[in-house]
């Protein structure tokens, strides 16, 4: 019997090859209907309590169909620590919603408390994911400190308020900068190798497009109440049109915007994410994803909800589709460390609030 | 014996070693590739869930990894340990479209009957479990919040208001549990409206278009219903109910089509209304059953509103959160 070689083998490369390692998505919306609805039963039956053990499930659903050089990646978060997470965030909401009926003290403290606590609730919930996240059997960690957690989530939040927006571009690059660099595949650790003036430059474009889009969407609005006053019939137009019209107008310049805003972020922050020569490359664009979003918008409301799981991996095709890897050395180099098991306390703060903060 | 083949991880290094696995008759399962040669008990071995045709894994007590995309082989070597049915179970109720289309079918029966019926009764019986000081004082400083920003103070005469509160106090005596109290504005058009704690408000735009003090008293009998029936609470149970179910059904759609689903639930809630102010309705009817008065006065103080405001039928009719008012009128007849 031979002994197994504990040593990580190097492939042979090039020297100064560069290898494009496309992600791939591999979920179909078949596939995904049959085991959303099947969970989504189950979660009913229960009332809410399967909900932890649908979230592994559909959340590895996803991990499992992205590929990355012929191995796919594993998510393996116990559900317990998701449901005890779960059950002590929501108590906590059931008293911020009820004290607002009865005490608007309590209800300010409580969301004052809700605020304080929230990044410790964002560190566990990072780490919880990070840890349960693995490729090739090495995990992924998570490890920023409490205290620049408060200063880049509570501090910079208060800062914006008096600083009336102009340090939102810097808090979104501050933020994922945060997020990515304490961030570690074995013992590797990720960098975001950008500044915040990319950042800057895109709100402006932003700004640019919103403003354009509201002067034709409202000229367009104009045209068309013109042409009714002016119209030789005498029928007037129904008011759920009207209002529709108005609706839309008011609506469609602010998705394109938050659309253009939502890719080139995602361009921007994973675009620039590096682990030694290792770089990865995000190429998404507003319009194909503007499609995405609107018609999967249509889809939800006709079907009165049902193609939520279509919509689903349509959205998740489109950002791997257009994730890759540049590999400037083998991705067999990497190694593990010994981390400890962080409670999934925080991982329920995800779910509940939002506290996503975009990645 | 089973065979199949697969990827090795050892969990030191990101390595991938093809392998050949096979399960011998004595449950040992054999890893064997380039660089590597293990056996596991199959007793010890961690075997992830199925999940649809995803690779599945393998994990072995040194810390080592396999990962295969035949789930059929794993599927049989589970079964030969006696274990994993009810895994099995629940990727064939998720494999197979029947289960799906029936699942859904029955998803889609328990919202509904949930919407039309389980809803409105848990709050209908919640909010009479809910004690009394608790359930009156919802929304207490809603009065002044009103006064701030929408509602000007009454400029009827004296008399007037004296006498519509004399007879109000005679009605909302024989209701001693409720913490009734009229109150009279101004700057709505004509209205009344009930709020949580008991508070009746009347403007003074309603009082001049009736033609005389019994349609005032009508529409506060009604008004007491809303009150009697603790629709408020019902109302604020009834949505949360909805929005809770909603987003566990849905998850978070918000990400993938932009757009909040506050339009739908504001549909869905009007129904709700449809239904207090029904409620409302029937109190008011048995109300001057009960009291010798002539219930055709609320059917012609609707009547002198409807005409005000022209009939709403039509789309809009079904986002209007009052049934349509002929319906309502004609009960009164």
């Amino acid at each position: 019997m031979e002994e197994f070689e504990r040593r990580p083998k190097q492939r042979s490369w090039q020297a100064d090859s560069k290898m494009n390692l496309p992600f791939k998505f591999t979920g179909s919306a078949s596939e995904y209907f049959r085991i959303w609805y099947v969970n989504v039963l189950f979660n009913v039956l229960t009332l809410g309590i399967y909900s932890a053990w649908a979230k592994v499930r559909n959340k590895q659903y996803f991990y499992r169909h992205t590929w990355l050089d012929g191995t796919s990646f594993e998510y393996d978060g116990d559900p317990l620590g998701i449901l005890k997470g779960r059950i002590i965030v929501g108590a906590f909401f059931v008293g911020i919603y009820l004290s607002s009926t009865y005490s608007l003290y309590l209800n300010y403290g409580l969301l004052i408390l809700l605020f304080l606590a929230s990044p410790w609730l964002a560190i566990k919930s990072w780490a919880f994911n990070a840890r349960n996240s693995s490729y090739r059997n090495l995990r992924f960690s998570f490890r920023g400190s409490l205290g620049e957690a408060y200063t880049v989530i509570v501090g910079l939040t208060i800062l914006n308020i008096f600083t009336l927006g102009l340090l939102v571009p810097y808090t979104q690059w501050r933020t994922a900068s945060f997020k990515i660099k304490h961030h570690g595949y074995g013992t590797r650790k990720f960098s975001l190798a950008v500044t915040a003036g990319p950042f800057y430059a895109m709100y402006l474009v932003m700004g640019a497009i919103g403003f354009a889009s509201y002067v034709a969407t409202f000229g367009i609005f104009n045209l068309l109440t013109e042409a009714i006053n002016d119209s030789p019939t005498s029928e007037t137009w129904p008011v759920e049109i009207l209002t529709l019209a108005f609706v839309a107008s008011v609506y469609l310049p602010m998705i394109l915007s938050f659309t253009y805003l939502r890719a080139n972020s995602a361009n921007l922050v994973y675009g620039n994410t590096r682990t030694g020569k290792l770089k990865l490359r995000s190429n998404q664009r507003t319009l194909p994803l503007l499609w995405i979003y609107l018609s999967n918008f249509l889809a939800i409301l006709i079907s009165v909800g049902l193609l939520v799981p279509w919509a689903k991996v349509r959205l998740a095709r489109y950002r791997i589709q257009y994730l890759s890897l540049w590999a400037g050395e083998s991705l067999e180099v990497m190694a593990d460390e010994e981390q400890e098991d962080p409670s999934a306390l925080g991982e329920a703060g995800v779910d509940f609030g939002g506290f996503d903060f975009g990645l | 014996m089973i065979r199949f083949s697969g990827h090795y991880y050892d969990g030191l290094s990101s390595v991938r070693h093809e392998v050949e696995l096979h399960l011998d008759t004595k449950l040992i399962l054999h890893v064997k590739g380039l660089d590597c040669d293990r056996a596991y008990p199959l007793q010890e071995i961690k075997i992830s869930p199925r999940l649809g045709n995803t690779v599945r894994s393998l994990g072995f007590a040194d810390g080592a990894k396999c990962e295969t995309s035949d789930n059929d082989a794993v599927d049989e070597a589970q079964g030969w340990l006696g274990e994993g049915q009810s895994n099995r179970l629940l990727h064939r109720l998720e494999s197979k479209w029947p289960y799906a289309l029936l699942a859904t079918g029955l998803l889609m029966v328990i919202l509904i009957a949930g919407y039309r019926w389980g809803i409105p009764a848990l709050a209908r019986e919640a909010a009479q479990l809910i004690p009394d000081e608790m359930a009156y004082d919802l929304g207490k400083g809603t009065l002044e919040f009103l006064d701030q920003f929408l509602l000007d103070p009454s400029e009827l005469d004296d008399s007037r208001r004296a006498s519509l509160t004399r007879a109000f106090a005679g009605m909302a005596e024989k209701y001693p549990r409720l913490p009734l109290n009229l109150q009279f504005r101004r700057g709505v058009g004509p209205n009344a409206f009930a709020l949580p704690d008991g508070t009746v408000i009347a403007t003074d735009e309603l009082v001049e278009l009736a033609e005389n003090d019994q349609q005032v008293l009508a529409v506060l009998a009604h008004e007491i219903g809303h009150v009697h029936h603790r629709h408020g609470l019902r109302m604020a149970l009834e949505s949360s109910a909805m929005v809770l179910i909603l987003s566990t059904v849905f998850g978070d759609v918000t990400s993938i089509a932009l757009l909040s689903s506050a339009l739908p639930t504001v549909y869905l809630e009007a129904r709700y209304s449809r239904g207090h102010e029904w409620e409302a309705d029937t109190f008011a009817l048995e109300h001057m059953r009960a009291n010798g008065i002539e219930t055709v006065h609320f059917a012609d103080i609707m009547q002198l509103l409807l005409n005000l405001h022209g009939d709403a039928e039509g789309a809009l009719s079904y986002l209007s959160s009052h049934p349509p008012t002929r319906e309502r009128i004609e009960r009164f007849r």
